[in-house]
């Protein structure tokens, strides 16, 4: 089930209702919650919902082997079958095709495929579950005490399809005898905010941006002028940052409905003076979670200069592969981890002045939207020929591409980011204060609004005979 | 019940209550067909359908759209009957006797045609068509939502069934913000040509058409590709007729058409062989047999325009079963020739 689809304020408003009529007694609450959550996530394919319920119960498992034994031979081998369950599913499911299609290419033999296809939110899932096992063994988190609670924290329909990752320290907590998730009026109005904002972020901006600039331009990036090529990148940069931190809102709003608190995932990104600040502010949830379980383990940036930029660069690559299983997303990565590796080398000292601030923010931006190339692109030489077009100042215009309605939305966006966040709070509490008949009436009225831009996203949408 | 719960449930009432209320509003205004623009029947020229007597009004799907171009028929019926005609086509996708008994209630009570074509195929009249849903959630009004649900099968028939408590507040701000008129070519299509995809008897129709098919060069690899495989499992299997929401609709729609003396013809459509091939023998002969058998009931014309020619000749489609403008040209004199203008009281 689509947060941006009818069915989804439905879904909330009745497993809300029942929810909030269960919500004094911890079991019947919880088993609404993992009752709902399937569902939402079986509407998609119900199969899925035995792949999920098998790494549920394989990392409870895991950790509770972990947690039961003194020895640290035994706790070791169940941190490393932990781990290796879920990265097997994970490599299955989202990684096997990749894998053998590239071995056909290196082989040249003839390899079978895995007839199905990634299912939505593995990759967000495993990383909490890993999470999970990794935390037990290292006794930064008390084991689980209920598998409920625990099939909760992973099922919990907010956040399992495409985040923010929830760590389990975090998020058990709030499900533990005790830790009945409180809600009052004011976070009731704000979880509500926070859904329409992020609805609006996502179909309104990132699905306009999407179909009167960012697509336009990259289903055929070769021979484009390079201003075009330039406002692409900038409004393909907006694109994914609308798409991806609205509905980082809508998973934040609706937790919150159900009285449970989730990690900021994006703190105005570009806002960012350098590439490592960038990647603090955008995703914080993955970012944070590659560092602690990733770059620190590899020994982070204490072992001198040259095992710094490795650990930047092997981070990265493996975050460009969590990303899409393609070679593309691996560049994507690498290209981030050079950047970072040689910003923090030979970049810029931090700007002081409001020009050099600026200049700062600017350059980071641009950097980043460089590598949205291998994000845009299927290929290799499609990603060329769109650094090609960056490169073609006096190549001719193509009619149409940027057109007033596209830049008008990516002039919006871009304002929206760079408003000042107090006045969004003042706005937010305006609105969670505000009485249920204009909250009601609200939700009608942004709704009607937002289904204007239902699909835009398609631009002939009629052709779907 | 705390002040929370009590306070969030407010919200839900308000919400609720609101989207009634503005359905109502919008349907009382007569725009309940502001929809999202996916057909040229989507928009709500559908209330600006000539005040004159209406001589033909076609219902169907896609297949339907393209096949019978609405000013084609009144070329070709003015000039056999020897007076201008008055057609319409309004055929939607996906559309199933269902939805075309609900237009046809909503927008011809007041002005029926004297002659309703159904242009057909087997999924016209099938009770699990894989888009029944869609079609509900387009005509269903809220006073159907019990029934719906009643009938419901599946969760995408559930929410289809409670969807039009939502609509008004899409169609408001559809028709507020001109949203739903801003498809030039398709409100062009239905306001001045009565519907249909193509349009005939001047340059810039033919400009048009050639354009339109130009843009749908691809049509025919992309389905052979991505439709055809699966076909009979999409759309086929099951297979029902003769019982349930799409008959009950189908016999309202005739029962409807006899109590104003309304002529009906069922005009089965040409695909290609590629497309047919992917219907199940089985399917054809129930859809067969009942569309005989209640045309015979309700003595109304069947008329069959599949052919050998059409069966093979890959030349009048854009894709195995939507016809292009050379076909729906060749095809739209056929059925005018054979079957209108008989029924008008002229030609063969």
């Amino acid at each position: 089930m689509l947060f941006n689809s009818f069915t989804f304020p439905v879904f909330l408003a009745v497993g809300w209702a029942v929810y909030r009529l269960l919500h004094t007694r911890r079991l019947p609450r919880l088993l609404w919650l993992v009752l709902i959550s399937a569902f939402f996530y079986g509407c998609w394919k119900p199969w899925y919902l035995l792949l999920i319920a098998v790494s549920t119960l394989h990392s409870y498992h895991a950790g509770w082997r972990i947690d039961r034994s003194d020895d640290p031979g035994v706790r070791k081998r169940w941190l490393i079958l932990g781990i290796a369950g879920d990265l097997l599913l994970l490599g299955i499911f989202k990684y096997g095709n990749f894998f053998l299609e590239t071995g056909e290419i290196l082989s040249g033999a003839t390899l079978p495929r895995i007839p199905a296809e990634l299912p939505v939110g593995i990759s967000f899932y495993t990383f909490q579950t890993l999470s999970y096992t990794i935390d037990l063994y290292m006794g930064r988190i008390q084991r689980s005490k209920s598998l409920l609670s625990f099939t909760t924290y992973v099922f919990f329909f907010p956040q399992l399809v495409a985040g923010p990752i929830v760590r389990a320290r975090e998020f058990l907590p709030q499900l533990e005898e005790g830790g009945r998730p409180r809600l009052d009026k004011a976070a009731l109005g704000e979880g509500i905010f926070l859904i329409l904002a992020g609805l609006f972020k996502k179909m309104v901006l990132a699905d306009m941006l999407a179909a009167r600039i960012v697509y336009p331009f990259f289903d055929a990036p070769a021979n484009k002028n390079t201003a075009e090529a330039l406002v692409a990148l900038w409004a393909a940069n907006f694109q994914v940052y609308c798409d991806f931190s609205g509905y980082s809102d809508v998973a934040i709003g609706a937790a919150l409905l159900f009285g449970f608190v989730l990690p900021q995932n994006f703190d105005r990104p570009f806002w960012s003076r350098t590439p490592m600040e960038h990647w603090r502010r955008w995703h914080i949830s993955l970012s944070t979670w590659l560092k602690d379980y990733l770059y620190i383990p590899l020994g982070g940036s204490r072992k001198g200069d040259l095992r710094t930029d490795f650990n930047l660069g092997m981070t990265f690559l493996l975050g460009g592969l969590w990303h899409g299983a393609g070679w593309t997303f691996v560049v994507w990565g690498l290209y981030n981890g050079l950047l970072l590796a040689g910003w923090r080398r030979w970049g810029p000292r931090e700007a002081k002045t409001p020009l050099g601030i600026a200049l700062s923010v600017f350059a980071t931006f641009n950097a980043i939207c460089f590598g949205l190339v291998f994000l845009h692109t299927p290929n290799f030489s499609e990603a060329m020929a769109a650094f090609g077009s960056l490169f073609s100042p006096t190549q001719a215009m193509t009619p149409g591409l940027l057109n007033p309605v596209g830049l008008g939305f990516l002039a919006f966006a871009a304002a929206l980011h760079f408003t000042p966040q107090s006045w969004k709070t003042t706005l937010k509490d305006g609105f969670a204060a505000s009485p249920a008949w204009a909250l009601g009436i609200s939700i009608v009225l942004v709704g009607g609004v937002l289904s204007l831009f239902a699909g835009l996203a398609r631009p002939f949408f009629y052709f779907q005979f | 019940m705390n002040g929370t719960t009590r306070h969030g449930l407010q919200i839900i009432a308000v919400a609720f209550a609101a989207c009634l209320l503005l359905n109502l509003l919008v349907e009382r205004a007569g725009l309940k067909y502001v929809q999202g623009v996916i057909w040229p029947t989507d928009l709500p020229a559908f209330a600006q359908l000539p005040s004159e007597p209406i001589d033909v009004a076609v219902f169907g799907s896609s297949r339907a759209s393209f096949a019978l171009p609405p000013d084609g028929l009144d070329f070709c019926l003015s000039e056999t009957l020897g007076r201008p005609t008055n057609t319409v086509n309004l055929a939607r996708t996906f559309a199933t006797a269902y939805d075309a008994e609900v237009v046809v209630r909503d927008l011809l009570d007041d002005n029926p045609p004297e002659v309703l074509v159904l242009a057909v195929g087997a999924e016209f009249v099938d009770e699990y068509n894989h888009q029944f849903s869609a079609g509900l959630a387009a005509h269903a009004g809220v006073a159907d939502i019990p029934t719906n649900l009643a009938h419901a099968r599946g969760l995408s028939d559930v929410f289809a069934a409670i969807f039009p408590i939502g609509r008004g507040a899409e169609s408001a701000a559809l028709y507020l913000s001109g949203r739903y008129d801003n498809e030039a070519r398709l409100t062009w299509m239905m306001i001045h040509h009565g519907g249909g995809q193509f349009c005939y008897g001047n340059t810039p129709c033919e400009r048009q058409n050639k354009a339109y098919e130009k843009l749908l060069s691809d049509r025919w690899d992309a389905v052979s590709a991505n439709v055809l495989p699966t076909l009979r499992e999409d759309r086929y299997e099951p297979y029902l007729v003769g019982d349930g929401q799409v008959h009950d609709g189908l016999l309202a729609l005739l029962d409807w058409a006899r109590a104003r003396d309304v002529q009906v013809a069922f005009v089965k459509l040409p695909m290609h062989g590629d497309f047919q091939e992917g219907i199940p023998r089985s399917v054809r002969q129930s859809f067969t047999a009942y569309i005989d058998a209640i045309a015979e009931e309700h003595g109304a014309i069947v008329y069959d325009g599949h052919n050998r020619d059409y069966r093979t000749n890959r030349r009048w489609y854009l894709d195995p079963d939507h016809l292009n403008a050379d076909g729906a040209k060749r095809f739209t004199k056929t059925v005018c020739r054979k079957v209108l203008a008989p029924m008008l009281g002229g030609g063969e």
